[in-house]
């Protein structure tokens, strides 16, 4: 019991931990306040909990679909965030524009988006044995030890990220964003696999004897980049896909944003 | 005239085409091989179930239980929430023969069983 709540609680809290550390690592260059953090957190929990309570009406729809076709929609769309955010970020980053707001407004919908997927999981698993008095304690303990441990590795990957100069960790939580967005996409791709709104294929490659999805290196880079040990043809494509189109908004807003910068240097002097 | 010809010969392979593509996989969704499993007392009953190769098969799982489970398997790439008395749908395969194991994540230690596909 005690492990198994560890378990399960970290493998959901290891993504918003993550995700929480790429987010402030990628905006180290400005000044905000990280009270879009509390907001994002608490605006995630509510949200977490009208899913898990709602959970058994949505996996009814659509022949018992639901389930399917209400995760991968949350991860489509939170894809769809973190490619405004890639721009905001440029823009701003870019001295473009001095207002804050959209991204902080944007960051906290990509974090609360997050923590509704993963926390309602955490809650359902957490009302299966809330009134069994025998295994509430260590159920309690083990999901504290759990939420603990992967905010720590959140924790530890901020301070990593936090080491480096400010453009270069601006750089790499960028690009961290576009993979977690394409691990989004390729998820969102086996939902509906699963549901059998997409063909499925055989995998094509197997390197689970290398990482192994359940081991901590392999849910790790779940978490990160959304590894997949086990890929069908056409999550790959998914994935190449997203990360193409993630890259055409990155270079596009670049441009576009450096041009700005360039104009108002040049009307400075 | 050749015009018009062409043109109907292109809508007869359109029409084809549609009928592949759209027919089909409603046609083949219907065709599907059903097995259904329960989860009673946080076990698998039947925990090992065979399905030919190159199959796809859907899944009824029953949870029979008062509890949530997590329906889990890395090799088979699927994981899904079945609440308390309730039913989930999942659809698996085609699959090249091995054993493929499953597991319910809320309680892994009992809730356990494999996919032989032959």
């Amino acid at each position: 019991m005690l492990l198994t709540s560890v378990i399960i609680v970290l493998r959901e809290t290891l993504e918003a931990a993550l995700l929480i550390a790429t987010l402030l690592a990628a905006t180290r260059f400005t000044r905000i306040s990280h009270s879009w953090l509390r907001m994002s957190i608490s605006g995630g929990i509510v949200g977490a909990l009208l899913f898990a309570w709602q959970l058994r009406w949505i996996s009814n729809l659509y022949d018992g679909l639901g389930y399917e076709i209400s995760n991968a929609l949350l991860q489509v769309l939170i894809y769809m965030v973190i490619l405004v955010l890639i721009t905001l970020l440029l823009k701003l980053y870019l001295g473009a524009t001095t207002k804050e707001e959209p991204l902080l407004l944007f960051m906290g919908l990509a974090l609360s988006l997050s923590i509704i997927r993963e926390g309602s999981e955490i809650l359902i698993y957490l009302s299966g044995f809330i009134h069994n008095r025998e295994t509430v304690s260590s159920g309690i303990i083990g999901s504290v030890i759990g939420a603990g441990v992967g905010f720590s590795f959140g924790a530890l990957f901020y301070f990593l990220l936090s080491a480096l100069q400010k453009k270069l960790s601006f750089m790499i939580a960028l690009g961290l964003l576009i993979l977690v967005g394409a691990g989004m996409c390729a998820q969102a791709s086996m939902l509906l696999m699963q549901a059998d709104f997409l063909p499925s294929q055989r995998p094509l490659w197997n390197t689970s004897s290398w990482i192994a999805e359940p081991s901590i290196p392999g849910q790790l880079l779940y978490a990160l980049i959304g590894y997949e040990a086990t890929p069908s043809p056409l999550q790959v494509s998914i994935y190449v896909g997203s990360i193409f189109i993630s890259l055409v908004v990155a270079v596009i807003s670049y441009f576009f944003y450096s041009r700005f910068t360039n104009t108002k240097a040049n009307a400075t002097p | 005239m050749k015009t018009v010809k062409t043109w109907i010969e292109l809508c007869y392979q359109r029409t084809t085409c549609t009928i592949i593509f759209v027919l089909l996989p409603v046609l083949a969704q219907a065709e599907k091989p059903l097995i259904e499993i329960n989860i009673e007392q946080h076990l698998f009953v039947p925990s090992e179930i065979t399905i030919p190769a190159n199959t796809k098969i859907k899944l009824r799982i029953h949870n029979r239980d008062t509890t949530p489970e997590e329906f889990e398997s890395w090799e088979l790439n699927r994981e899904k929430v079945i609440m308390g008395n309730s039913t989930a749908t999942i659809f698996i395969g085609p699959l090249p023969p091995g054993i493929y194991p499953f597991f319910g994540e809320f309680n892994p230690k009992t809730a356990l069983g494999k996919v032989i596909v032959e």
